[in-house]
């Protein structure tokens, strides 16, 4: 039995789930090994002492107004258009940003936007997105430097967005850099939104 | 009358039926908030990150595709803000070397004794979660909490089960040994 199966057993019989066709297995891994009969008793303990534990005070009828704050919320979010991608274009999609990016690398925003787009813009679309509020509060305290944001949306696809002076780069899980910091910052703010969007919904639950 | 399933719901809210959206607060909304208060330990800002999970639910939901089940959605969703919430703070306590909020006191009916120990020994299990590492924190919080199939957590964090157990014993071992050390 390898060190993942024992761990499934223990666990099994530590939460009361281990089946009884599985008890003679779990008593000859525990006759042979003195330590996973410890282990097992400290997860025994643990689960003992975490029972104990009472749930924490909830205001009175909190849950009965919850619903209303939540609509009251959503009448209070800035209006957005929201559209759907027609299902033609859809297949489409990949090579379209594709060519998106070529032209983009082949400088064709760059030489179109001379103005840098400052970090805060990106941290105010991506806060607005609710990735980075730790972004937005690092620049308002006028923290200086390269910051490493984590992102917040999802975790899976975007994991940092990196703020260096006045230029940004966003970086996906897999550690290939996604977009040039020098090209983002010759970006504007509509396209940086675009890219927000892009990976916010690369990123979506 | 039986109670719609969610993929009725969400389906009259895709069409426009308001209402639809309100059953599945309400069906969610206790689940979601325990999710978010087991991680964050603080009531208020359960409260607003719970209200943050309904609403950018509110404008995803349009768009949902049902690839996997609205429960599973929203606490990835009700997890991803939790953990924002608490790197927030890590930030926050970096610079400003705040403490972290405390729990109310528990229920009135118990006496100060007993208060005081039912006090300890939450305020000793959210100082050992709060210590876990944020992968362990994850899946204690789903299983230990949630009582979540491995597999339900396995589609949310988008781990391997096996993964997934090894972080919930490890998680449960620290536990374990921080409140042997704490209320001994």
């Amino acid at each position: 039995m390898n060190y993942d199966e024992s761990i499934d057993l223990l666990l099994a019989e530590a939460e009361g789930r281990l089946p009884a066709e599985r008890k003679a297995e779990l008593e000859e891994l525990l006759r042979r090994s003195p330590e996973r009969r410890s282990e097992l008793e400290d997860l025994r303990a643990a689960f003992a002492e975490l029972r104990r534990q009472e749930t924490p005070p909830v205001p009175e009828g909190y849950f009965n107004g919850l619903l209303s704050a939540v609509r009251s919320g959503i009448r209070r979010r800035p209006f957005r258009i929201a559209f759907a991608v027609p299902s033609w274009f859809q297949p489409l999609a990949a090579p379209a940003a594709a060519l998106l990016i070529i032209a983009v690398m082949a400088g064709l925003y760059p030489a179109l936007h001379d103005e840098p787009a400052p970090a805060s813009v990106l941290a105010a679309a991506a806060e607005e997105e609710g990735w980075f509020d730790a972004g937005a509060e690092l620049l308002d305290g006028g923290v200086s430097g390269e910051q490493r944001l984590l992102a917040l949306a999802d975790g899976a696809v975007v994991r940092s967005v990196l703020l260096n002076g006045e230029s940004v780069s966003a970086v996906p899980s897999d550690g290939t850099v996604l977009t040039d910091t020098q090209l983002l910052s010759h970006l504007n703010e509509q396209e940086i939104e675009a890219i927000v969007a892009g990976l916010s919904q690369r990123s979506a639950p | 009358m039986d109670r719609p399933d969610d993929k009725q719901l969400i389906h009259d809210f895709q069409h426009g039926d308001e209402r639809a959206f309100n059953h599945l607060v309400t069906r969610y909304q206790e689940r979601v908030y325990w999710t978010v208060r087991r991680l964050v330990n603080d009531h208020d800002d359960a409260n607003d990150i719970t209200q943050n999970v309904f609403i950018k639910a509110y404008e995803a939901l349009p768009s949902f595709k049902g690839d996997s089940g609205i429960f599973t959605w929203l606490y990835r969703i009700a997890v991803n803000l939790s953990l924002n919430e608490l790197r927030r703070r890590k930030i926050r306590k970096t610079f400003s070397r705040e403490d972290e909020p405390a729990e109310p006191a528990a229920s009135a009916d118990e006496t100060p004794g007993e208060r005081l120990l039912a006090a300890e020994r939450r305020e000793a299990i959210r100082r050992a979660v709060e210590r876990l590492p944020e992968k362990q924190k994850k899946v204690f919080v789903l299983r230990y909490y949630e009582e979540l199939p491995y597999e339900e957590i396995s589609k949310m964090l988008r781990t391997s089960v096996g993964g997934l157990k090894a972080n919930y014993f490890h998680a449960v071992q620290k536990i374990g040994e921080a409140l042997r050390h704490e209320l001994r």
